[in-house]
């Protein structure tokens, strides 16, 4: 008898070693993907009336009655689609701008160095800080106070301006620097220079060159990035709590008004809100496709008519003076957070304070809110990089792969939207309000933390994980001995960016955190609502500056690492 | 008046980090002659074509003249030298469609834009390709596309970049001929760049070839 068997054997021990050996994939299945579709589902419930907390289980349209007849509805919205589709309209014509500028001058190398301090900026003390610049009783009014005789500050509103434009001109502040930052990659896979060659010895000025031939090819590399900066647009709570309007505010943050209110049935209308928000997001993102697509036919005979173009002295002069008040508003909102931080007695209209004080840096006000901030963002960062690296490696070994799309899904669905279905989701579960936070920012860090560390295992050469393999090392010991000390920098990488991201995370310790969890960004947006400037700036610069000390250090240990190792220098 | 067109290069230099790549080297090529320059790898070719076409670097030492149809044209921007070039890859705009990468290539004031395409389609034996997407032609369709839209731009002489080096070698020698063809046709000044001899052999024309190894000399 032939006793070779062909048929594959099932045991209990394979099928439990096959199901332990998935555990990243159960982890992620199952604090990632789960929670995302069971908030989506938890929003659209209630909406429709049934929130069984509240012994309401009969579905209907009754909640949707309270929303359209809300007071200041249509004003709040034509306010959230104004600030929204502004904000990013601008952010990309202006990106384009700036790189077309800097590429063609010779200066793009520095407009990196000079922008990416900027992207590491945390968005609320970017908006508190030009919140003092920009107020009445802020800088530029006391740059202009001897020109028009002012003793006080003017008594008309600039912060928040009734339009929200202070609010687009932060966004965009904000959004300008990760945008550059995408388009750096997205030039990275076009033949910038040869194509611009090519044009030019066709007889194309670089000007005409880049809109005609590099911005076609660039564009449609960067579209998803630009909805994720149109839904941050349309949903941001934080800054607009700073910036924008309140009577009526943005629709975002009359949802958050909605959910914290004293009536638990408000949470419904909440719901509700949050689903005609997606609704007016998902219309808009339809209308930029649609007008994407006409654009593009005007666009390709324009792109062939044969015009090559001057020197463009307009555009370079529009584009110097937009970098230029990138670079100053930016660096100038940081600055005087820093000098309001030491800042003593400083009235109106004197340009700088007549004592400096450091009270606020030696009393530990603070100290709670830094330590609850940076030991949620190191369990955050940690536990995202370990699952990840186990998925990829999970994957890697039976040669599948998940499409990035799928780690997309949190920052495409707005945010306030997704954690109120998180919430109710969460109230049926008993575990404390610190887990939650942490379960909350765990889920907004993971798809940074894919993105980053899978771009840099498809780069990495297999060979070298084939050639461990071969000397005899197992699986992990090539993971430990060979892979992860490659990789190193971008693991390191990829943990600073979870780490910023959970620092500056407001809603997602908000919500869960019932408002008990206090973090710098959620203290920092209670205080510049109507708190201490000097405690505004000690809180601005600790927000900024501990992202920035991890920065550092993610710079600073691969370069050690790679001290006498040639071959990992960069 | 085409007797008349010439590329000449007078006492032209190029040195980088003090290592010198072209020295002192005066050249002429007139309308309907190719001159091939030839030499091993980081001798300087790509460089001096990068010069002449204006393209060249701010780290690149450089003295000398280029002349076009006896104008000097050495301080003019790229796109004002009427100077065509062909590299090694085609370069074809990849978002473009065939049709419209040689409109591309079609001064604005042309009138009939789209019988100079088809005619171009015509001349390259590529009737019906004009909506196609570059990415779906062969190589040495697309050496002819690439080679036609610059021609469409009406230049004053063609600078060659090792343009056949990515064929293989079946094609090789049917575009080279085809190319040679049609810059002999269009009376144009050439110069053409390559390390491989039959390249050179092809052309009839004189054979400048750059010395390799050049010590860090002073000029």
């Amino acid at each position: 008898m032939n006793h070779l068997n062909f048929t594959p054997r099932f045991s209990l021990s394979s099928m439990l070693w096959s199901i332990y050996a998935a555990w990243p994939l159960w982890l992620v299945s199952a604090f990632f993907f789960l929670p995302l579709g069971a908030g989506l589902v938890w929003v659209l419930l209630p909406a429709w009336g049934y929130l069984p907390v509240l012994g309401l289980r009969a579905l209907g349209w009754e909640v949707w009655g309270m929303v359209w007849t809300a007071p200041g509805l249509w004003t709040s919205l034509r306010l959230t689609l104004v600030i929204g589709l502004g904000a990013t309209l601008i952010t990309l014509v202006v990106s384009m701008l700036i790189v077309t500028l800097c590429y063609t001058r010779g200066h793009y190398k520095g407009l990196q160095n000079v922008l990416a301090p900027l992207l590491a900026i945390p968005h609320l003390t970017l908006a508190a800080g030009l919140a003092f610049l920009l107020a009445p009783s802020g800088l530029f009014m006391r740059l202009l106070a001897p020109l028009f005789g002012w003793q006080q500050p003017p008594l008309f509103n600039t912060v928040p301006d009734r339009w929200g434009l202070v609010m687009m001109l932060l966004l965009c502040l904000k959004e300008i620097p990760f945008l550059l930052f995408i388009i750096n990659g997205a030039l990275a896979q076009v033949h910038v220079a040869s194509h611009l060659r090519v044009a030019t010895s066709l007889g194309y000025s670089p000007f005409t060159a880049w809109w005609k031939i590099i911005w076609p090819q660039v564009y449609p590399r960067i579209r998803l990035p630009l909805f994720i900066i149109l839904v941050f647009s349309f949903v941001s709570v934080d800054i607009a709590l700073i910036l924008a309007p309140n009577a009526p505010p943005p629709f975002a943050v009359q949802l958050l008004n909605w959910y914290g209110g004293q009536d638990l049935a408000q949470r419904m209308t909440a719901a509700a809100g949050g689903v005609l928000l997606s609704a007016l997001v998902g219309l808009v993102a339809l209308g930029w496709f649609v007008a994407e697509q006409l654009g593009a036919r005007i666009y390709r005979y324009l792109v062939v008519n044969g015009r090559r173009g001057g020197q463009h002295l307009t555009q370079q002069i529009i584009s110097y003076g937009l970098l230029i008040g990138v670079v100053f508003l930016g660096f100038g909102s940081l600055l005087i957070m820093l000098v309001w931080s030491f800042a003593g007695h400083w009235q109106f209209p004197t340009l700088v304070p007549a004592n400096w004080q450091i009270t606020y840096w030696v009393n530990c006000y603070l100290c709670a809110p830094i330590f609850n901030s940076i030991f949620i963002a190191v369990v955050v960062a940690l536990s995202a990089v370990v699952v990840i690296i186990g998925l990829l490696e999970y994957l890697h070994a039976r040669q599948r792969a998940v499409h990035p799309i799928w780690f997309y899904i949190p920052l495409l669905v707005p945010q306030i939207v997704f954690l109120f279905g998180f919430d109710l989701l969460l109230l049926q579960l008993a575990i404390s309000n610190y887990w939650k936070v942490l379960w909350a920012h765990w889920i907004y860090c993971l798809p940074y933390v894919f993105l980053i560390i899978s771009l840099s295992y498809r780069r990495f050469d297999v060979r070298y994980e084939h050639t461990s393999l071969c000397l005899g090392a197992s699986r992990l010991a090539t993971l430990i001995r060979v892979k992860l000390p490659m990789l190193f920098r971008p693991i390191l990488y990829a943990f600073t960016i979870a780490f910023a991201v959970s620092i500056n995370e407001y809603l997602p310790t908000l919500i869960p955190g019932k408002g008990h969890i206090v973090t710098l960004t959620t203290e920092m947006a209670n205080l510049a609502a109507s708190g201490d400037r000097r405690l505004i700036g000690v809180t601005g610069v600790f927000q900024s500056l501990i992202p920035f000390v991890v920065f550092c250090l993610a710079l600073l240990l691969p370069n050690i690492q790679a001290r006498r190792r040639r071959g990992l220098q960069i | 008046m085409k007797q008349q067109s010439s590329l000449e290069l007078q006492k032209v230099s190029i040195r980088i980090q003090g290592r010198v790549l072209v020295n002192n080297l005066s050249l002429r090529v007139s309308g309907g002659d190719i001159l091939t320059v030839m030499g091993a790898s980081g001798t300087g070719k790509s460089t001096l074509l990068g010069f002449i076409c204006g393209t060249l670097g701010r780290e690149f030492d450089v003295q000398g003249k280029v002349l076009l149809n006896g104008r000097a044209i050495t301080g003019l921007p790229p796109q004002q030298r009427r100077i065509g070039i062909l590299f090694q890859d085609a370069l074809l705009f990849p978002h473009l469609s065939v049709a419209e990468n040689l409109a591309f290539g079609i001064p604005a004031k042309t009138t009939n834009r789209h019988q100079r395409v088809t005619q171009a389609l015509k001349d390259v034996g590529m009737v019906g390709f004009g909506q196609r997407d570059p990415a779906t032609l062969s190589g040495g369709q697309r050496a002819r596309i690439t080679m036609m839209r610059t021609l469409l731009a009406e230049p004053q002489a063609v600078l060659l970049d090792e343009p056949f080096n990515k064929l293989d070698a079946s094609l090789r020698h049917k575009i080279r001929q085809f190319v040679f063809s049609h810059m002999r046709r269009a009376y144009l000044p050439c110069l053409l760049v390559t390390h491989d001899q039959a390249d050179a052999d092809a052309t009839k024309g004189r054979i400048i070839v750059l010395p390799s190894k050049r010590s860090k000399t002073r000029l």
